[in-house]
């Protein structure tokens, strides 16, 4: 994927870069409105995250902008603004995603690679990994050409985990992106462990490899290396 | 109570009271004025008689009704001046047929060689004519008195006080959100310039308070997420490193979960700024029922993993006037606490009809008394991962939206009241 990142914050940005960077992916960096306009015309991305307060205008301007000249490009927004104002406003201008800052940089590949697969249905709907092969567009989980059946939870856990292959991905942005706000709830992440426990145990049975690692109690990785 | 009102009942009640007095006064003065007369015109009388006396007349041509004439042996010596006293009496009236009050004058003469006492009398106005009419003339005047008070007040402080009534129209309509300044009406009265004047500043200074307070939180929020998101995604990036002992991520975990709690607090302190500034005023009717049936649904999952068991009686379509957004996180807050201070296989009752919303649910008596926990910051179980803002939140949103809530907590089980 070639990806621009346009996001006033130096060290914020650098974060991101440096999470996406690798897995075949290219990622650029716009700190201004005008840097950001400059690079849209210039060249093509698959992918443009957009932060919406920059120092010299509106991200959503660069959106309108972007929308004459790139029309397929994928559109995530991050902002600090949670206002449900600018969410719609940025939907309606053609934006894919929004999330709010702050988030998980786990959560941030997750959404961008679902975009991705979006945006470019007819090739990318389906996911290999090894042995497991997800259809994204009929939400079909195949393990050695076999069916799995997975919840709606567990589905979901084994695409998050998919985008973040051999990444630690935390206990608390698990629970985040199952289930959303409503993850403050959990005094323990006692659930997560239970949903990862019900998905291991289904891909075991199905004769998957147990990529499931757990790391110190603080989270997961999906672990290609082993065998 | 209106001041002019007021004004005019204590003028009335001061009135009466010098009205009381000066009716005392008056009355006094009367019946000594009166009595000094009488006294006089007897005196006046006897002198007569003594002058005529000496001119020779008979004692016999004075004899009337009034005037009495008996011999006594001897003329009794006083101090008094010219040996005349005087004294009340009662005499028969011939024409009213009774008894009526009369003067009575008494001295000693000496005619023909014989000792008299004179006894010379007249009727004298009685004491109760004189408070009948001092009485009758005090009330005529106080009743006219109080009849242009209470026109002339009226009329006068309508015409006064109508600077003073504008600036109360204009502090009544005042709206923090509508920061058009407003202007007054010129007054010429001193008082009511300082006061407008005083109100303008204060007025201009709220505004701007409000503006700046308003911008503070609009950017302390945008300012401290982005910080954060960053300390965030350093650790991310942290734990991405192969080769960390667990030693080392065993600081990262809780570095990481205390930014993730300054976050949330950050949310929630940000959303209490901005409930009391009331910048959630999209007033509309929303239908209680179906967002609770909603929430509930997405509620379900969690309820279900905790074993809690759902009863509910919720009356169809429930609306209520407010701001969605704002009834939206009161029930999540509800409907959270509900689940969070709830144990493994508990319960939750939720009954909703067009005047209250009641939510009850097992879990553990709270560290704290009922009436702290609606305060920021105060939690029932101190470990709890909570922010302890999420009641403050409820509280906030009741306040502005002149809900009641109540909480009891009886026999194992908590119970929100909220009326509406």
């Amino acid at each position: 994927m070639k990806l621009l990142l346009v996001e006033d914050n130096e060290e914020l940005a650098n974060n991101i870069t440096t999470y996406l960077t690798g897995e075949g992916n290219i990622c650029e960096y716009a700190s201004t409105h005008f840097e950001a306009i400059d690079k849209i015309v210039a060249f093509e991305y698959d992918l443009v995250i957009l932060d919406i307060m920059l120092p010299d205008g509106n991200g959503l301007d660069v959106l309108k902008e972007m929308r004459q000249h790139q029309s397929e490009t994928g559109v995530l927004i991050i902002s600090a603004k949670n206002a449900l104002d600018d969410k719609i406003k940025g939907l309606d201008l053609g934006a894919d995603d929004y999330l709010t800052k702050p988030f998980h940089l786990s959560e941030l590949n997750a959404r961008l690679k679902a975009i991705y697969r979006r945006k470019n249905f007819s090739s990318n709907y389906e996911i290999e990994f090894n042995e497991i092969h997800v259809n994204t567009q009929s939400i079909d989980v195949l393990v050695n050409e076999q069916n799995v059946v997975l919840t709606q939870k567990e589905y979901e856990l084994l695409i998050y985990f998919l985008s973040n292959t051999n990444r630690m991905v935390t206990k608390q942005s698990i629970a985040e992106h199952l289930w959303g706000d409503q993850a403050d709830l959990f005094d323990s992440f006692d659930f997560v462990y239970q949903h990862i426990k019900n998905l291991r145990k289904k891909l075991l049975q199905a004769g998957a490899n147990d990529y499931i690692n757990t790391i110190y109690g603080l989270g997961y990785k999906f672990n290609s290396n082993k065998k | 109570m209106k001041l002019l009102f007021k004004v005019t009942i204590f003028y009335l009640l001061i009135t009466l009271l010098v009205f009381g007095a000066g009716g005392i006064i008056t009355y006094n003065i009367f019946k000594q004025e009166i009595q000094l007369e009488t006294d006089r015109f007897l005196d006046e009388k006897f002198q007569q008689i003594e002058i005529r006396l000496e001119e020779g007349e008979e004692i016999d041509s004075f004899r009337d009704n009034k005037i009495i004439f008996v011999k006594i042996n001897s003329i009794p010596q006083t101090n008094l001046r010219r040996n005349i006293s005087f004294s009340d009496t009662t005499v028969y009236h011939p024409q009213l047929k009774r008894m009526e009050v009369n003067r009575k004058l008494t001295s000693y003469l000496i005619s023909h060689n014989e000792n008299y006492r004179v006894e010379i009398h007249d009727v004298i106005v009685e004491t109760d004519d004189i408070f009948q009419s001092v009485y009758e003339s005090q009330t005529r005047l106080f009743i006219i008195l109080g009849i242009v008070f209470v026109i002339s007040g009226f009329l006068i402080s309508t015409w006064l006080f109508r600077p003073f009534e504008d600036t109360l129209i204009n502090i009544n309509n005042f709206n923090i959100k509508n920061l058009s300044p407003f202007t007054f009406k010129k007054t010429s009265t001193k008082e009511f310039k300082i006061l407008n004047d005083f109100i303008s500043r204060m007025i201009e200074k709220i505004s701007k308070d409000y503006k700046n307070l308003k911008e503070f939180t609009e950017n302390a929020s945008h300012e401290l997420q982005t910080p954060l998101a960053i300390a965030k995604g350093k650790l991310e990036l942290l734990l991405q490193h192969e080769n960390l002992d667990e030693k080392q991520v065993e600081l990262i975990k809780s570095a990481y979960e205390s930014i993730s709690h300054m976050s949330q607090l950050n949310h929630s302190l940000t959303l209490l700024a901005k409930i009391e500034n009331k910048e959630f005023s999209d007033t509309q009717q929303v239908n209680l029922s179906y967002e609770i049936e909603q929430l509930l649904s997405d509620l379900s999952e969690l309820s279900g993993l905790m074993n809690i068991s759902v009863e509910k009686d919720i009356k169809k379509d429930i609306t209520i006037e407010n701001d969605k957004t704002l009834i939206k996180i009161l029930l999540n807050n509800l409907f959270q606490n509900a689940i969070r201070h709830n144990y493994e296989g508990g319960k939750i009752k939720i009954k909703l009809d067009q005047y209250s919303l009641i939510i009850e649910n097992t879990g553990n008596e709270p560290a704290i008394p009922p009436d702290q926990l609606f305060q920021r910051f105060k939690k029932g179980n101190m470990n709890s991962k909570s922010s302890g803002l999420g009641l403050s939140l409820v509280r906030k949103i009741c306040d502005i939206s002149n809900y009641s809530i109540n909480y009891t907590f009886q026999e194992g089980w908590h119970k929100l009241i909220l009326e509406f």
